[in-house]
């Protein structure tokens, strides 16, 4: 493929990837950090211990933690139509990386709150602070830069995710490097599409690497 | 003790479970706490004296026996009801445990935010606190740019935001130098004689006990073993315990040195006077030391000397003779194994 048809194309497809990116991390960590606060407070000495709830939690997250993303992909197709009624395109791709990334950033998230010193969480109980008061003025707050880096892992995460995502019928770069690299042995075109994938994945990392240390005020 | 009871233990008993087995971190404690008093409570690690501390927010649950504070009995008190009560109770640690995201200003708000007081509220009483414990300077500092008794101070300043009436001070000076720990405690002294807030100060550094406690509860391995002015404790410990943490170096020599020993007690009064050279030149024996120290508690001079008794009994005689004359406490340690 010539320049001049390519960069039309790539762009077309870095848009759908950046769109799919972005939707699919927020829509995970819509659900992840809630998954990931209640992971947290009900853990055997937590602020709020429920062993039964906590042990039924962390069996689901590791489920789907465990399914691989390409066969994950393909067993909620149904569910996948079911929501957005159709199972082809970028929308459609959103679906199953939302599900596949919200145990995965609840984890992120949860490992990045077991981080705040114990002792906080003691002097927030001696003040009379309360288990919302706890998470959302002393746990999340001091583990922001923590919980920055760990966003900056998800997206890179979810990124490649949704590269895969390309191979069924899913939009963006993926598609691209499918589509000409593997069906048309265009291994010119793939092999930019590569670099584009890299490229964003180290501006992701860089800026998120960045932002943490600039607001960490350890 | 100044006023009526704040909080009273009685007859606590706590048991922590391991691993390695069952400890018991207390056992039947039976203690006051009065209102506008400094008590100390000191032991060697392990003695369970935090765990004793912590039972007054009910950081800590009491298996056996009740905590009663101003009358109510804390394990009794629902959840809502206890943060009520923890908020007329501060408490500041021996790791400080600031907020590192926080600056200064907005860590020294956060009970009052946590009580539901306006950002603007809480910050403009945080500035008022800052002042008094001498960190206006600091106000936008975050914790990582501060020292260790600049820490304490913001920690002190956010203790005391929601005007508790009691602090509890867990090793506060613990990880302090000895300079800065002065300074603490000089603030300590301070809020407890101008806002008239009770302290309960958990420590194993005498000097703690010495430099700021009205009475002091020595406790070893989960019993209180004594409680008594911190006069009185320094005059003549009693328990084992007590010794070890008045005397480290005299119970050394006791066990250096194998004959009669004379203990001289200074009471505050007689400490200047030149009692060793009274010895030698009136009662004409020569004096060997075996251990000598003082504190200053409230700016009189406390403090024993070990001195070895000689074997010549009409010198011995002569000694004692004259301390009698000069009306001085003493009293004759034994030989070991005698």
């Amino acid at each position: 493929m010539s320049i001049n048809t390519l960069i039309p194309v790539l762009w077309q497809g870095l848009l759908e990837t950046l769109a799919m990116t972005v939707a699919s991390t927020v829509f995970a960590y819509i659900l992840g950090i809630p998954l990931a606060l209640l992971l947290y407070s009900t853990a055997p000495g937590g602020l709020t211990p429920k062993p039964a709830l906590n042990r039924i939690l962390n069996i689901i997250t590791n489920i789907l933690r465990s399914v691989p993303f390409l066969i994950l992909l393909i067993w909620i197709m149904p569910f996948t139509r079911f929501i957005v009624g159709t199972t082809i395109g970028t929308p459609a791709a959103i679906v199953p990386l939302v599900v596949s990334a919200a145990p995965y950033v609840a984890r992120m998230v949860e490992s990045s709150l077991l981080e705040v010193d114990g002792g906080l969480i003691e002097a927030a109980c001696s003040m009379g602070a309360d288990t919302k008061s706890i998470l959302f003025k002393v746990v999340l707050p001091e583990a922001l830069p923590s919980l920055i880096v760990g966003g900056s892992i998800a997206v890179t995460t979810i990124l490649g995710y949704s590269t895969m995502a390309g191979f069924v019928g899913g939009g963006g770069l993926g598609a691209i490097a499918n589509n000409y690299g593997l069906f048309r042995y265009d291994y010119f075109t793939m092999f930019v599409t590569v670099v584009l994938i890299v490229i964003l994945v180290q501006i992701i990392q860089a800026a998120g690497s960045k932002l943490a240390l600039k607001i960490d005020k350890r | 003790m100044q006023g009526k009871e704040i909080a009273e233990f009685k007859n606590v008993s706590k048991t922590f479970s391991s691993k390695e087995g069952e400890v018991r971190a207390l056992s039947g404690i039976d203690l006051q706490l009065y209102r506008g008093e400094i008590l100390a409570v000191i032991g060697p690690s392990g003695a369970g004296k935090s765990t004793l501390l912590r039972m007054l927010n009910r950081l800590e649950e009491a298996d056996e026996g009740t905590v009663i504070w101003q009358g109510q009995e804390l394990g009794k008190l629902s959840p809502s009801q206890l943060n009520a009560t923890r908020r007329k109770m501060g408490m500041i640690f021996q790791h400080f445990n600031l907020l590192a995201q926080r600056n200064v200003l907005d860590n020294v708000a956060l009970p009052l935010e946590i009580h539901g007081l306006s950002r603007d509220k809480a910050r403009a009483k945080a500035a008022e606190l800052l002042e008094l414990v001498d960190l206006g300077d600091k106000t936008y500092a975050y914790p990582a740019q501060l020292s260790g008794g600049q820490k304490q101070r913001v920690a002190i300043a956010r203790a005391l935001s929601t005007d508790p009436e009691l602090l509890l001070c867990d090793e506060a000076t613990s990880a302090l130098d000895p300079a800065t720990t002065h300074s603490i405690l000089e603030l300590l002294k301070k809020i407890n004689r101008e806002l008239g807030i009770t302290l309960f100060v958990v420590t194993h550094e005498m000097h703690v006990v010495e430099h700021i406690c009205d009475r002091v509860a020595v406790m070893d391995d989960g019993h209180i073993v004594e409680l008594r002015s911190v006069k009185d404790l320094f005059k003549n410990p009693r328990s084992a315990a007590a010794r070890k943490l008045i005397y480290p170096q005299g119970e050394l020599l006791k066990r250096s040195y194998s004959g009669a020993r004379l203990r001289l007690v200074f009471d505050g009064l007689s400490a200047e006077e030149p009692l060793i050279s009274k010895i030698v030149l009136e009662a004409k024996v020569p004096v060997n030391i075996l251990y000598a120290d003082s504190k200053n508690i409230e700016d009189k001079t406390y403090g024993q000397m070990l001195l070895a008794l000689p074997d010549n009994e009409t010198a011995a005689e002569r000694i004692l003779a004259l301390l009698e004359r000069e009306g001085l406490t003493y009293s004759i340690d034994e030989e070991e194994g005698k």
